[in-house]
């Protein structure tokens, strides 16, 4: 691991293109996703990525400084309540669930604001997920003087 | 050409039966679930194959009793059950770091405390 | 164009979700506030639930709605549906009840815990996800209902990575409920593929004409795959370990309700869809699997240490009966099915939650060091009786009643057949109940009577707040087994009415015209079979006036032998808990006490050495096969899957 810690210039620089691109194209294809190929799900992966490749540019530190883990779950926890008030809607203004109700000489219909919620979620679904998968590679050489014993132990359970 | 998607589909899940069935490495057993999940995928979007059609994006102006395309249903089965697969590949995944950690093997004969 | 009623099965499931999400935003600081949304989000589904029941089991009606108002198109469903019939209600009712139960209890049980808004969260998913299953009308919606809940249920067995076993358990959990998740995946795109619909009501009016070997397989990869999620026997080693090493309150929701899904599944799909039931050979099919869970889970009961695991595998035991009840294929056998499931909910319920106390009272589960706890924790020590005597089919408990139902429709089926093989079948299933009873004594003895250990000397009661819940399964038990011509009449003759009435499940979703061009015939007015009569409160007399004979005639035994069994008996100065081990009654000793020095009584897994060594080969041969290695399990999967295969394309197709 320590070999890769400084971070080579040109995955730095190419980083440093890609990540603006990639967060706008993402956005594109989320907020175009009820008129063409893509959605919220497509889209909120490509915003998403953004994690990778800062991680990649600049190392597991500058990653924890960028995202916040405890922002990312609850921007989830958000856009989850959204969806489902957004559908709930449809029940309350006396029709059905998911009701797709076109707001009058407008482009905008509930559907389109599902569909940017789907896109909210997984981008920050996706988000935090890479984040702990992430931190998760850093941990081992932080703490790696008990675990023998406790494998063991359990080792031996096992054999038993 | 679409009986070539079939037979594949169904290799891929026989490939990853065989892969859970055999392998002890848990890692292993992951992959095997993944590939059947691949199996499965294929499986659906080559059902809503319709030879010749094109893409199932119209607009209700442009849509006519002649318009030929593929069956959009399969299409999105197929995303939703990918997204499902990439749940439970990172669900695996995870509880697999866990078990390394506390078992420090990954060998599926050695993690066996619940039995009998 | 809708009125309210048809909404409420979709705001029972979207309530739980909802409370889920709210919980991840909100529950991490304020706990006040999180138990708060818990309540209401568990709370609303029941309360919506109740409300069901009077136009679906009183006026007969079946709610409906389509998502979004996509209606059919001439005969089309191009949208989804949601289908509520009294089948659906019926265990719709369950899961709404004993998600009410489990959050209450949850709230004490989990106090000692950290990161709580995670497993609320994860709790209330999963029981959001097993009432979209069970009220959906859509193939592919059950579908991802079906992974949500194996999801939660992994992360929450898993939830306390500390305790041994606990990752190991979740890991073969998945591994097994992904190959389910597999199949049904499977046999909705062969389905999709002949079919080209998702609907379950459109699948039924489809299939009479377009049947054929495709459907027939897909058919087998569904029936696998409910099968996997009832965890039947050759899939059951997951659902075993499972509830072992999770939490008590998701071990109730992983045996006693996730389990129900996938009797629903089978329900569902081999009465009301595929309409297979009728051939005799899907009818031994279904018979044979549920014996064998029945059979071989209630004696592998008998060499467990862990309580919870011993309870785990009564619990596939429990449901092989029901299995065994609903593949007799007759009406009164579907109603006896829907009863068991029922108590069986119930009961295993209790018995789980009073693990989950004698867990958290002493934080042991190990049948071979507890004991006596009944000075300790009189009422979970009653609740646990209770739960015994249902589960053995004691009466006046529901187990006797739905069990007494299942040996009447079986032989009521051998009769009208003249075929042994259900006469065999009962006659397992009456063995079966008598091991469970033999076990359970096993358990009520090595946990609450015989000796208390030291170690366990400061045990005190449980908190009020968790014997609520339990008092409220225990009198739920009872109750449906008192009165049992009244749950027939209201609850069980609608459920399989209407799980048997295809026409009707297709007519009020496609509309009429659609069901009558289908080819699907109205079956004959549905006529309430006749339970056997029996009254249970005779029954409760005759076992009581028996208990007495038996107590009086060991009181009032030769006094001669009591005198030099007394010389001849050990000095004692532990009394053993119960009341009745006087002294001069040494002749039970061995059975009850077992030596004296250490602490031991009889052990756990000892109660019946004289039987398990007769059988011991038997035992061994049965503790090999449960081996704890994933591998094995997944080939006894794939082995059943091409077992069934093969049977449905020879015989049933």
């Amino acid at each position: 691991m320590k070999k890769y810690k400084k971070k080579a210039v040109i995955v730095r620089s190419c980083v440093n293109v890609l990540l603006p691109l990639s967060g706008i194209y993402g956005c594109y294809v989320i907020f175009h996703g009820n008129s063409s190929p893509g959605g919220g799900f497509q889209g909120g992966v490509l915003v998403a990525a953004a994690v990778l490749l800062v991680y990649l540019g600049y190392g597991g530190k500058a990653l924890h400084k960028t995202f916040s883990e405890h922002f990312l779950h609850s921007s989830e926890a958000i856009a989850e309540i959204i969806y489902v008030l957004i559908a709930l809607l449809g029940i309350f203004a006396g029709t059905v669930f998911c009701f797709n109700y076109v707001f009058p000489g407008h482009w905008l219909e509930t559907s389109v604001l599902m569909n940017d919620a789907v896109g909210y979620h997984v981008m920050a679904g996706i988000a935090g997920l890479l984040l702990l998968m992430l931190s998760s590679f850093e941990e081992p050489e932080a703490e790696s003087t008990d675990k023998p014993e406790t494998a063991e132990a359990a080792g031996e359970e096992g054999a038993k | 050409m679409i009986v070539f998607n079939y037979v594949a589909s169904f290799a891929l899940l026989a490939i990853g039966f065989y892969c859970t069935v055999t392998q002890r490495n848990l890692i292993k057993i992951c992959i095997g679930l993944g590939l059947v999940d691949y199996g499965v995928n294929l499986l659906i979007v080559s059902v809503g194959f319709n030879a010749g059609g094109t893409a199932p994006i119209w607009t209700i102006r442009e849509l006519t009793r002649q318009s030929f395309f593929v069956d959009p249903i399969p299409q999105a089965l197929t995303l939703t059950s990918i997204v499902i697969g990439a749940c439970t590949t990172a669900m695996t995944l995870s509880l697999i770091i866990k078990l390394k950690e506390q078992y420090n093997t990954l060998d599926t004969s050695e993690i066996r405390r619940l039995r009998g | 164009m809708s009125e309210i009623i048809t909404q409420l099965p979709i705001l029972s499931i979207m309530t739980l979700f909802l409370g889920a999400f709210v919980i991840a935003l909100v529950g991490r600081s304020d706990e006040k506030l999180r138990d708060i949304i818990l309540m209401i989000a568990a709370g609303i589904p029941l309360i919506l639930m109740l409300i069901l029941v009077k136009p679906v089991f009183f006026e007969h009606q079946v709610i409906t709605s389509w998502l979004g108002g996509w209606e059919p198109v001439s005969g089309w469903a191009i949208g989804i549906g949601v289908e509520v019939d009294a089948l659906s209600l019926f265990f719709g009712l369950m899961v709404a009840v004993m998600v009410f139960v489990v959050a209450v209890y949850s709230m004490t049980y989990m106090n000692r815990d950290d990161a709580l808004q995670q497993y609320y969260t994860l709790f209330l998913m999963l029981s959001g996800s097993v009432m979209g299953l069970v009220l959906s009308g859509d193939l592919f919606n059950i579908f991802v209902m079906v992974e949500i809940m194996t999801m939660t249920a992994v992360a929450l067995t898993a939830f306390r990575t500390d305790y041994p076993g606990a990752l190991e358990g979740a890991m073969k959990y998945l591994v097994v409920g992904s190959m389910g998740s597999t199949c049904i995946l499977t046999g909705i795109a062969l389905l999709y593929s002949q079919l080209h619909t998702l609907n379950l009501a459109q699948i039924a009016a489809e299939l009479p004409k377009g049947h054929n070997t495709v459907t027939a397989v897909a058919f087998a990869f569904l029936f696998l795959g409910f099968a996997t999620k009832t965890y039947l026997f050759p899939f059951h080693p997951p659902e075993a370990d499972a509830p072992t090493v999770a939490p008590a309150s998701i071990s109730v929701m992983v045996s006693s309700v996730l389990t129900k899904c996938g009797v629903y599944g089978i329900i569902r799909l081999c009465y009301t869809i595929f309409r297979y039931m009728d051939k005799t050979s899907l009818q031994y099919l279904i018979c044979v699997l549920g014996a064998l869970s029945c059979f071989i889970c209630v004696t592998m009961a008998f060499n467990q240490h862990d309580f919870k695991r011993l309870l785990a595998f009564h619990s596939i035991s429990q449901v092989g009966y029901v299995v065994c009840a609903i593949g007799l294929g007759n009406a009164l056998g579907l109603s006896a099915g829907l009863y068991h499931a029922l108590n069986h909910t119930l009961f295993k319920g209790l018995l789980f939650l009073t693990a989950g106390a004698v867990y958290y009272a002493t934080g042991s589960l190990d049948l071979d060091r507890l004991g006596g706890l009944s000075k300790k924790m009189p009422k979970t020590c009653a609740l646990f009786l209770i739960g015994a005597a249902s589960i053995s089919g004691l009466p006046p408990f529901n187990g006797f009643a739905s069990k007494w139902m299942i040996y009447q429709a079986a032989f009521e089926r051998a009769a009208a057949t003249s075929n042994f093989f259900f006469v065999v079948i009962c006659v397992i299933c009456l063995l079966s109940s008598v091991l469970t009873l033999a076990s359970f004594v096993k358990v009520s003895q090595s946990v609450f009577f015989g000796q208390l250990s030291p170690e366990f000397e400061r045990t005190k009661e449980v908190p009020a707040a968790m014997q609520i819940p339990m008092w409220f399964l225990a009198v739920l038990c009872i109750v449906t087994g008192v009165f049992p011509q009244a749950m027939q009449k209201v609850l069980l003759a609608p459920a399989s009415a209407d799980a048997m009435n295809s026409f009707n499940y297709i007519g009020v979703m496609m509309g009429t015209s659609k069901a009558a061009a289908s080819g699907v015939t109205a079956p004959p007015a549905f006529s309430a079979p006749i339970i056997g009569l029996w009254n249970p409160v005779a029954w409760i007399i005759l076992l009581l006036i028996v208990t007495c004979a038996v107590c009086l005639v060991s009181l009032t035994a030769d006094p001669e032998k009591k005198a030099a069994k007394a010389v001849i008996g050990p000095a004692r100065d532990h009394q053993p808990a119960i009341a009745l081990m006087d002294a001069k009654e040494a002749k039970y000793e061995s059975f009850f006490s077992g030596e004296e020095s250490v602490y031991s009584q009889v052990g756990g897994s000892d109660l019946f050495w004289g039987f398990k060594h007769n059988l011991r080969h038997y035992f061994k041969t049965m503790g090999d096969w449960h081996s704890g290695v994933v591998n094995d399990y997944t080939l006894y999967g794939l082995a059943a899957m091409s077992i069934v295969i093969a049977f449905t394309l020879l015989f049933i197709h």
